[in-house]
């Protein structure tokens, strides 16, 4: 069945590209991420097809947000936060996919410029650090990512069958933000860009997973009150059922 | 089995989060303490926010507070009076928690206020449970008189209130003073203060102990409710999903606890209880010591 709308999407795809020259094409199944209750992270497929033979770059990159990063140093015996710094601009999410190892594909120089690896990922804020200093709470902010799994540690896969088709799977942990994720894929062939195209992924908490949240946040007091007389009935309810229970 | 937390923003298991609602249940139906002390250390360990743990336990503990003081109140084992005068005190002292806990967790000094905080008084406690413990027993066989309670000089303060319930003629200012203190607490640990207003209406006010962890669970219901609703309101910190799954674990560990306590001596109990606090205490105090795998940590804001 999923083959079957991979094969039509594919079709459609191709209808489309009569149309307008297009050296690559490449869709989501499904592009949007609903956090539900039952929400634990999700995987999703990533495919395409080629026009001309050439090297692919996927690159996904989560909403950019404001974070406080703490490093910890050593007191006499404790390690203890001793210094924070605030980042501008760190992408919550970060993945990154290639047919090739990057290097391979395309010098550094343009990889730098374009963000493209996790070495090469900028976070602006915090210019009081400078040089080597802010290479080590860079990478402390990567490792932490890597960590919950918001950025990926190992360098994912692309498949390319035939020199046409391509496919690979982009994981999202449960920790992801809200958002919109944006999807850039380069087809390179000797260094030069070929082919390029933007998409998108929507994630956003849905079922009671949003209500809980948007009662939460917009009206916060009602919420603490509706709290508190949960777990009073809850309370109350336990009460009686061991008194069922003794008596 | 995985379920996604919306306001802690990350999954967790749901039989282990049943778990330790069932282990806080254990406590409660065993001392009449809600359990935070045990909850909340852990919650922070398996990955919740700091915050939102703390926010969340205070919930949990408005259920299971209730759930225990219910059982004390009809059988009559409240000092009403005593806990009236601990609710104004713990009431303003949790309010002034909660903004405590917002200031410090601006500045970045949350987790180790929390942290230090835990190991200074689960290791106080742990120990001096442990002693206490083998004491009683020692006493027990030597056949000897504990005396009902030492009157401190700051019983005579003035507002004397004589307490028929506690058997008590004291001022009311040391219950006032020693209930705010717990309330602070309380806000910013995530955690009732029953684990220390027991103790300290025992040895220092010297209540009668019949109507100790009654008093102590009106104490802790009241400051529990005022420190949700202001976690609520205040840092958005409230996870009712996470607090109703530990509530539900409590349901059966409540009544595993009552089924416990009446097979086991009061004695063993405490040692066995002792000996927890007293490894959780060493444990948090590791994370401390221990050279960390990060260096860094990230924290995203809102």
């Amino acid at each position: 069945m999923k083959l079957f709308i991979v094969f039509l999407i594919l079709l459609n795809l191709s209808y489309k590209k009569t149309i307008g020259k297009e050296n690559l094409i490449a869709e989501f199944l499904d592009n949007q991420i609903y956090m539900d209750v039952g929400f634990t992270g999700e995987k999703l497929s990533y495919f395409g097809a080629l026009d001309t033979p050439g090297d692919l770059v996927i690159i996904v990159t989560g909403p950019r947000k404001k974070i406080k990063v703490l490093k910890k140093e050593k007191k006499i015996w404790l390690w203890i936060n001793s210094k924070s710094r605030i980042f501008s601009d760190v992408p919550t999410y970060y993945f990154v996919a290639s047919s090739k190892p990057l290097n391979q594909i395309k010098n550094d120089s343009f990889l730098k410029i374009n963000q493209i690896g996790l070495n090469n990922l900028r976070f602006e804020g915090a210019e009081e650090i400078e040089d080597e200093g802010r290479l080590e709470w860079r990478e402390g902010i990567i490792q932490s990512m890597k960590k919950i799994g918001n950025y990926n540690s190992s360098h994912g896969k692309i498949e390319i069958i035939d020199n046409r088709l391509f496919k690979t799977e982009i994981s999202f942990p449960s920790d992801i933000s809200e958002g919109t994720y944006i999807v850039d894929t380069l087809l390179l062939n000797e260094e030069k860009v070929v082919g390029s195209k933007r998409s998108f992924i929507n994630v956003s908490k849905s079922g009671l997973g949003e209500k809980v949240y948007l009662f939460a946040t917009k009206n916060s007091l009602i919420y603490g009150a509706f709290a508190v007389l949960m777990a009073m009935l809850f309370g109350f309810l336990v009460n009686e059922l061991i008194r069922r229970i003794n008596a | 089995m995985e379920i996604y937390l919306p306001i802690a923003e990350t999954s967790q298991n749901l039989f282990f989060l049943l778990t330790i609602g069932f282990l806080a249940g254990i406590l409660s139906g065993m001392f009449g303490v809600g359990g935070g002390f045990l909850t909340t250390p852990i919650l922070i360990v398996s990955g919740i926010p700091p915050a939102v743990a703390v926010g969340s336990e205070a919930n949990h503990i408005v259920g299971s507070s209730l759930t225990g003081f219910l059982t004390y109140f009809r059988r009559k084992f409240v000092d009403l009076r005593m806990g009236s005068i601990m609710i104004s005190g713990g009431g303003v002292g949790s309010v002034l928690g909660v903004y405590i806990f917002k200031y410090l967790s601006t500045i970045g000094r949350l987790e180790e206020v929390i942290a230090f905080a835990y190991i200074l008084f689960l290791g106080i406690l742990g120990i001096y449970m442990l002693f206490e413990s083998l004491k009683t027993k020692k006493n027990k066989a030597l056949g000897n008189l504990i005396k009902l309670h030492d009157h401190g000089w700051f019983h005579g303060l003035p507002f004397r209130i004589k307490f028929r319930r506690s058997k008590l003629y004291i001022s009311v200012i040391p219950p006032f003073l020693i209930s705010f203190f717990i309330g602070i607490l309380a806000s910013i640990l995530g955690v009732g203060g029953g684990f220390i207003l027991v103790p300290a209406m025992i040895y220092i006010l010297g209540m009668s102990t019949q109507v100790v962890i009654g008093t102590s669970l009106m104490q802790v219901l009241f400051v529990s409710i005022v420190s949700t609703i202001m976690h609520a309101h205040v840092n958005q910190t409230v996870d009712v999903i996470l607090s109703s799954f530990l509530l539900f674990g409590g349901v059966f560990g409540v009544q595993a606890g009552a089924f416990i306590v009446q097979k086991i001596s009061g004695e063993i109990i405490r040692l066995l209880l002792g000996i927890l606090i007293f490894s959780l205490c060493i444990f948090l105090l590791s994370k401390l010591l221990i050279d960390p795998n990060l260096l860094y940590t990230i924290e995203f804001i809102r």
